[in-house]
Formats: C-alpha cells, sequence, structure tokens
C-alpha cells in the first residue's frame, strides 16, 4: 500500500468502513440506523393522527392554565 | 366610540366592556351593564371560574339581549340530534360546536372547564383556531339541549345551521402530512445510503453495496406507492377527462424513473435513481402543501345553508313545534322569533315584522312591513314575534334558489392554469426528444435504447415547472393573507391577473355600512338638548341610534325616564324634565310624506325642532383606488338602491363606468353573465349575500368583509374591508406570479438541458442526477420566495 492509498482510505473512511472491519458489523449499524429513523417516523405520524398540528394556538394557551383538566384518558 | 379621556370616566361592565349606563347593577366589587352580565358571573363564580375574568380583561360578550328560552327546543328532537352528533353509546355523546364568540384564552379557560359547571360535561377540548369545541357528555345525566343552553346562558352560543344537517366536515389534510413524512424520511435514509454510489463503491464490495441497493429499493417502495399517489390519481384524472395536465408527465417519470431503477437492482447494473426519485417527490409534495394551505377559520363555501338555522317553530293546533328546515312545507305557519331569521318567503299573517336584510342586501336600515306584506327569506326579524305563512319551500325560495341555478355549477371545470398548457407543450417537446434518441440508438447501439430513452424521461419531468408553480403559489398567498387578503385557492391568483372588468357592489362594499355621515338641519340644538337626544338614543339598539349617539358624543349621562320604542317609527322619553322624541316623519309630525333618503326627525315636548339627515359613507380608500384601477380595467357598479347617488357615483367612477341601479340579485347574475358573453373577465366585489349570485358567476368572486369572524357568502377570495386601500397592489402582485413562473421555469430549464446532455448519450450517472435535482430545486426555491417577497416589499405589503 502506498501513500495515496492510504488516503483514499481515510476519506472514504467518513462514509464507509475500511474493509478491516467485518461486514456484519455494517449491517448492524444500518439496522440501528433505520430502526431509530422509523422511531421518529412514527413518532412524527403519532402526531398527526393525534392533531397535533390541527389548532396552533389553543395549545399554547392552555398550558398556562393551573388548574388540572379533565383526565382525558378516560375519554 | 368615545374618546380616551370619556372612557377612564365612563364605567364600563367588567364582564363585557360595554358602557354601564345603568349604575346599579354590581355584584362584589364587579360591576355590569346589564342583568344577563350579572348572572353569567354569578354562574362563574358559582363554579370557581372566575380566573375567567383575571386572564384577560373584560372577555365576555354583552348579554344584553338574552337568548330566548326554548330557543333550542329544537335539539329535542331525535332526527336533527342523530345530524349534529358525531359518536355516541350508552353512556357517552360527542358533539362539535361552532362557537363564533371564541377569541381569547379565557374563553379557553371557561369552556375547557365546562365540567365544573355541569356535572354530566365529561370534557370540552376547545380547538382555537376553529373556533369548535368538542363536547364529551354523559347522555344519562345531561342532554344535547342542556348543554346548547348552557354554553348560550354563559354567552357562548352555538351557531347550529342548516349546513351541520349536511353531516360535512371539512376535509382535514392530515393525509398531506403523512405522505410529506414518509417521503422525508424515505428521501433522507436513501440519500445517506447513495453516498458510497456517488463516492465510487469498487466492486470488491459487491455484498455492501447490494445491501445498500436493496435497501434503496425497498424505501422508495412507500414513497412509490404511496407518498406520490396524490400525482397518479390526478393524472388518471385528467387522462380520464382527455386533457393532460401537469401532473400527467410528472407521474410518468416518477414510475419511468421506478420501474427503471427496480430494473438495474434487481439486474444488478446499477444502483437506479431512487434518490432522485423520493426527493422529487418530496419536495413537490412540500410545494403542494405551501401551496394548498388552508385558513382554517375562514370558509370560501357559504351557501345559504350556513346562514340559515336549523330547525323553526311552526304553530299548529296552537303548539309551538320545532320542526327541521328541509320539512317546511308550503302552507306551514311559522312562529319567528325577535332576532331570528326568515327561513322561506311568506306572507305576514300576524304581528309587525321589521325586518333587517343587512346579511342579504348589505343595507344597515331594517324595513318596516306590515301584514298581508311577502317577506323574503333571509332577512332577520326585529321587535316582536310575528307569524309567517310560508309561501315556497325553503329551497325554492327567492334567495335559495339563486343557488341552485344551473350556470353556476358548470362553472368550476373550464378554467385552466397556464402551467397545464405550458407542460403539455413541455410534453410534446420531451417525446420529441425521446423519439430521436431511441431512433438514433436504433442505428447506432440498440442495446443501449432502453437506458437512454428512461434517462430523458427521468431527467425532463417537469417537476421543475411544477415546483416553481407550486412554490411561487404558496409564497404569494402567504403575503396575502399576511394583507389580509384570503384566497380559496392557488387558481385564483392566475383568475385575478387576468381580470378586464371589475364589479362593485354599492352598499357594503364602495360605503361603509358601519358609518352614516349624519347632518343636522333645523333650530340650533344647545349643548343640553344634544345631551338628552344622546341620552334617549343611547337607551336603543336600532343601527340609527347608535349612529346619533356617535355624532353627539356628549360626556355627560342624563337618565332616561319613561323610555318606548315603537319598532319602525321611533323612540320617546322623559330627559331632564321634558319629553324627548326621536323618529320618522310620522311618529314626529304626523304626516308621512316621504322626502326621499334616510331622515330622523326630532321634537322636544311634541315640538318639531329638527332633523337629521343620513347619508351613505364612502369607504376613504375608495377615491384612491378607483384612481388606480380606473385608467387599467372596465368598471361597473351595481346597486339595489335607486338613483338617489348617480352624480356622486358619477363623480367617483368617471365618465366610462357603467352605473347600474335598482337591481335585483338575479339581475346582478345576469349582468356578470352578459359581460362574460362579451369575453370580459370578470371581477366581482361584494359583500352581501344579495351579491352571492353574482360573486359565484363571476371569474373572480371577492367578498368583502369587516372582520375575520364575519359570514361572507361562498366566493373565490376574502378581503378584509382595512386592506381595500391595498387592492390595488394585490392586483399587481398576482399578475407577477405569471412571470415568476416562468422565469424560473426558463431557468431550470438550463438544468434540463443539461442533464439531457448526458441523458441522450445514455451516461446519466446517479451522481449527475443527485447533483441537478437538489440544485434546481433549491433555486427555484430561492428565486420564487426571493421575487415575490422583494416584489411584495416593493408594493409595500
Amino acid at each position: 500500500m502506498d501513500d495515496s492509498d492510504y488516503r483514499l482510505h481515510a476519506l472514504r473512511g467518513i462514509f464507509l468502513l475500511p474493509k478491516i472491519i467485518p461486514m456484519s458489523v455494517i449491517i448492524i449499524l444500518l439496522i440501528a440506523s433505520i430502526s431509530i429513523a422509523s422511531l421518529f417516523l412514527l413518532a412524527f405520524l403519532w402526531s398527526v393522527k393525534c392533531g397535533q398540528f390541527d389548532d396552533d394556538d389553543a395549545p399554547a394557551s392552555r398550558i398556562l392554565f393551573d388548574d388540572k383538566l379533565p383526565n382525558k384518558t378516560n375519554v | 366610540m368615545f374618546t380616551k379621556s370619556l372612557a377612564e370616566i365612563a364605567i364600563t361592565c367588567d364582564h363585557c366592556g360595554d358602557e354601564c349606563i345603568a349604575k346599579n347593577i354590581c355584584i362584589d366589587d364587579k360591576r355590569f351593564c346589564c342583568a344577563g352580565c350579572k348572572m353569567v358571573y354569578q354562574l362563574l363564580n358559582q363554579g370557581g371560574l372566575c380566573d375567567y375574568y383575571n386572564l384577560n380583561d373584560k372577555p365576555g360578550f354583552s348579554q344584553r339581549i338574552p337568548v330566548r328560552t326554548g330557543k333550542f327546543a329544537f335539539l329535542d328532537d331525535a332526527a336533527i340530534q342523530a345530524k349534529l352528533i358525531s359518536f355516541r353509546d350508552e353512556q357517552q355523546v360527542h358533539v362539535n360546536f361552532y362557537l363564533p364568540q371564541i377569541h381569547c384564552s379565557s374563553c379557553l379557560y371557561l369552556l375547557e372547564n365546562l365540567h365544573r359547571l355541569e356535572a354530566g360535561v365529561i370534557s370540552c377540548q376547545v380547538n382555537f383556531t376553529r373556533k369548535e369545541a368538542s363536547i364529551v357528555f354523559m347522555a344519562q345525566t345531561t342532554s344535547l339541549r342542556n348543554i346548547a343552553e348552557l354554553l348560550a346562558s354563559i354567552g357562548y352560543e352555538p351557531y347550529i345551521s342548516l349546513h351541520d344537517l349536511k353531516q360535512q366536515k371539512p376535509g382535514i389534510e392530515k393525509g398531506m402530512r403523512y405522505r410529506l413524512g414518509i417521503a422525508a424520511f424515505c428521501f433522507g435514509n436513501i440519500m445517506l445510503m447513495s453516498f458510497p454510489e456517488y463516492l465510487g463503491i469498487d466492486a470488491s464490495e459487491s455484498g455492501l453495496r447490494n445491501i445498500f441497493r436493496w435497501m434503496n429499493a425497498g424505501l422508495s417502495l412507500p414513497v412509490f406507492l404511496y407518498a406520490a399517489d396524490p400525482f397518479y390519481k390526478s393524472a388518471l384524472k385528467s387522462i380520464r377527462h382527455r386533457f393532460l395536465n401537469i401532473d400527467a408527465p410528472v407521474a410518468l417519470a416518477v414510475i419511468i424513473t421506478f420501474v427503471r431503477s427496480a430494473w438495474e437492482v434487481l439486474s444488478g447494473t446499477g444502483a437506479g435513481y431512487f434518490d432522485s426519485m423520493t426527493g422529487i417527490v418530496f419536495f413537490m409534495l412540500a410545494g403542494r402543501m405551501l401551496q394548498d394551505k388552508t385558513y382554517r377559520h375562514l370558509s370560501f363555501d357559504r351557501d345559504y345553508t350556513s346562514y340559515f338555522p336549523i330547525a323553526v317553530s311552526v304553530i299548529s293546533n296552537n303548539k309551538e313545534i320545532a320542526t327541521a328546515l328541509p320539512e317546511l312545507k308550503a302552507g306551514d305557519t311559522l312562529l319567528i322569533h325577535n332576532e331570528e331569521l326568515i327561513p322561506a318567503d311568506g306572507i305576514i299573517t300576524k304581528g309587525s315584522a321589521y325586518i333587517d336584510y343587512s346579511f342579504v342586501t348589505g343595507e344597515s336600515m331594517p324595513v318596516k312591513k306590515d301584514m298581508g306584506e311577502l317577506a323574503y327569506a333571509g332577512g332577520k326579524q326585529t321587535g316582536g314575534n310575528i307569524e309567517i305563512l310560508v309561501v315556497k319551500e325553503v329551497a325554492q325560495s327567492y334567495l335559495t334558489a339563486l343557488w341552485s341555478r344551473d350556470e353556476l355549477k358548470a362553472k368550476e371545470s373550464g378554467r385552466v392554469s397556464f402551467v397545464h398548457l405550458l407542460s403539455r407543450y413541455f410534453t410534446y417537446i420531451i417525446f420529441g426528444i425521446a423519439l430521436l434518441t431511441t431512433w438514433y440508438w436504433k442505428i447506432n447501439d440498440p442495446t443501449r435504447i432502453w437506458i437512454a430513452v428512461t434517462a430523458v424521461f427521468i431527467i425532463a419531468c417537469p417537476c421543475a415547472l411544477l415546483l416553481s408553480n407550486t412554490f411561487t403559489n404558496g409564497s404569494i398567498l402567504r403575503i396575502l393573507s399576511r394583507n389580509q387578503f384570503f384566497l380559496r385557492s392557488a387558481q385564483t391568483i392566475e383568475n385575478i391577473a387576468k381580470t378586464t372588468h371589475i364589479v362593485f357592489d354599492k352598499t357594503g362594499t364602495l360605503t361603509d355600512p358601519r358609518q352614516q355621515e349624519v347632518k343636522y338641519e333645523g333650530k340650533p340644538l344647545t349643548t343640553l338638548q344634544k345631551q338628552q337626544v344622546m341620552a334617549l338614543a343611547s337607551c336603543s339598539t336600532h343601527p340609527l341610534s347608535r349612529f346619533i349617539v356617535k355624532e353627539f358624543e356628549q360626556t355627560s349621562q342624563l337618565t332616561v325616564a319613561g323610555f318606548k320604542e315603537i319598532a319602525g317609527e321611533g323612540i320617546a322619553g322623559v330627559v331632564e324634565g321634558s319629553l324627548v322624541r326621536i323618529g320618522s316623519c310620522g311618529f314626529i309630525t304626523g304626516n308621512t310624506n316621504d322626502t326621499g333618503g334616510t331622515v330622523v326627525y326630532i321634537s322636544f315636548e311634541n315640538q318639531m325642532h329638527g332633523w337629521l339627515r343620513f347619508d351613505n359613507h364612502y369607504r376613504p380608500a375608495i377615491p384612491s383606488l378607483i384612481k388606480k384601477i380606473k385608467n387599467r380595467y372596465k368598471l361597473s357598479v351595481l346597486t339595489g338602491d335607486n338613483e338617489a347617488e348617480k352624480q356622486k357615483l358619477r363623480r367617483l367612477l368617471g365618465e366610462d363606468a357603467a352605473l347600474l341601479f335598482s337591481q335585483k340579485p338575479g339581475s346582478k347574475l345576469d349582468y356578470i353573465k352578459s359581460l362574460q358573453a362579451d369575453g370580459e373577465k370578470v371581477m366581482m366585489i361584494g359583500d352581501g349575500l344579495n351579491d352571492a349570485g353574482a360573486l359565484r358567476q363571476a371569474d373572480t368572486g371577492i367578498a368583502l368583509t369587516e372582520g375575520n369572524n364575519n359570514f361572507t357568502p361562498a366566493s373565490d377570495a376574502i378581503l378584509a374591508a382595512s386592506s381595500l386601500s391595498k387592492f390595488s397592489s394585490f392586483i399587481m402582485l398576482c399578475k407577477a406570479n405569471q412571470y415568476i413562473v416562468t422565469a424560473s421555469f426558463v431557468l431550470s430549464i438550463a438544468y434540463n438541458i443539461i442533464g439531457l446532455y448526458f441523458a441522450v448519450q445514455g451516461k446519466l450517472s446517479p451522481l449527475v442526477a443527485a447533483i441537478l435535482m437538489p440544485c434546481s430545486s433549491l433555486c427555484i426555491f430561492l428565486i420564487t420566495f426571493g421575487s415575490s417577497h422583494w416584489l411584495a416589499r416593493r408594493m409595500k405589503l
């Protein structure tokens, strides 16, 4: 291996792991990253479903009220 | 109403902020203007909800006119209930009420604590933007009618209209958000996993490379199958209508890109263009969302059903029966209470009608109708109860029949955005290039036909045009809405730009119904006399009385004894020991000679003293607006009034303008039609229900409103009266829209040409596509956003 090969490896190492690391690690990393991202996607879809974006004004005022609102879980 | 120093002296109601004329209505340390406001306070005090008054200063609405008991009796009717209730089981009932009074955090606080006032309420959730309260209550302990009456008693009277019977819930754009979220997720991950490919992963790592490719293919599936489906649907629809819209080539490009990419991955020949495909779908969805932003507090689709009550009292066998409006038949006798709308054309059989047609005509003065006269649907009775014999059913009444006219239904189709026409040429050119490429490679190297031709379709998708259109529309809609001009859809921008003829309604549009020019004629009034007149007038809620109070603006508050109001005639009372009478000519002098125009006479101790002449007050913004648009557009004015103000209008609008007087709603519509038949693109600006037909018929119907809460007839756009002065700038901005779209499109074509250069050679690498696509999208975004805002700033919007 000459110098340029190392430089190439260093450059590509940002995005690609060098060959020394076994492929299975990358697969695990891939699965981990995709599933974390999916969690965020699910959280987003869930928030849309619950009407998080339906009303921009009410929650801002609601949070300032001291009294506890009726328990919404039994609705 | 009063100057600042006056407001400090005058005692105002702690509930609604109105001036307290009677000084003795107080409880604890609070003062109220009327018993109604006091009652609300007591009710809230019992429930421990007095934070209502601490959160905002004087948050309530005046309760001077109490809600009639039995007004909500129709809610006991099972058929009506079934239409209003969204869900019910053994225990619980869910219902949504529209409460137009919601305006501040106090309202929110009070309504969400409704369970403290009524044990049967399980929860109440307010949607502030839509001014709706979703209430869940126990069917055993309380009833729908109870809830409505409770809301009315605390000042939040539910607005239940005939429209609610249709059970059409406003479309929620949740689906669009799901799609955008999924597209963003897939696009981001695919982009990340494409980096090895961009940087040149080599064949020795083929295992890894295949994993990345298959992951990309998998991630692109939700975008291809779900997120992009609005484009497929629109494309299919356009093909079915034999009109090629812009979505057709876009959908074609998405499908071809996906098929080509899937083929590459399956055959192991390449990585495909999944990144470009998902990216473009994401950007296009974002543009659509920006453009289709809806104003949830406004409604553009109001027809008469939104104004009309859901039920009315029918008298049969001396009993009042609440009857749903669609079930009314000719021959029924209706009981119309004070402040209720007359729902069907009918003959007055009992009581003296004093009908406020301001909803219908924009005319602020109520009209007196005697027994035996015909009352048109849409007017609001003020004063006592009347009985009406129904002549025509609701849907066939004079006003409502306007909506069912066939020509109005046909209006929606036939309007085509220039973007679709442009995209059609674009599509032809692309097919031409694709054919040429096929022919060239067929001669030289037939194996590359497939690669080259698909690449042409991928790179030349008119998504750039779609993006520049949606982004420009979106940013212009935003600028306009910031200036209180709300458009129904992006297509309205183009319609406004194409306008050649502008038609104004007079009453309520050119003139301000809330103001009148008051001129006093007769013997001069002393200060004391002015105070007496004002004290008497302030006891009445008649619009003319309010104008008198405003005109005379006096400080001292004299007490009025023996106040009497005769609807349609005048008011009388003893102020400072002398009898003061204000009213019509007949009321004061005894003889009824009509001098024309609105005149109110004043007498002291039965001696006629003088009279007040009321003239229309033109909006101050009108003269300068007319001056600006006079030379560029043909102008017309339509009015239901007589020719009394012809000279004034002629001076205002110039010699060329068409002035039409004594116009009925139907003839307004016909006038618009005749203009359109001459090839004019007509913009109609109006306000009342009487303009509704003309607003619908016009190419652009603009409804003028005093405030966002007001009800406006169905229209393409809603303009706040306060922004009327900027109206000519709005038109200019709408005209600029087309230039901005075209300019950014031409620029994006440059990208397409670079891409095509690679594509026709069959050398379009994913990297080139991946660089070109975001670059051109970003470029379009910057140009459209930047130039529309720059223009808006130059026009001082």
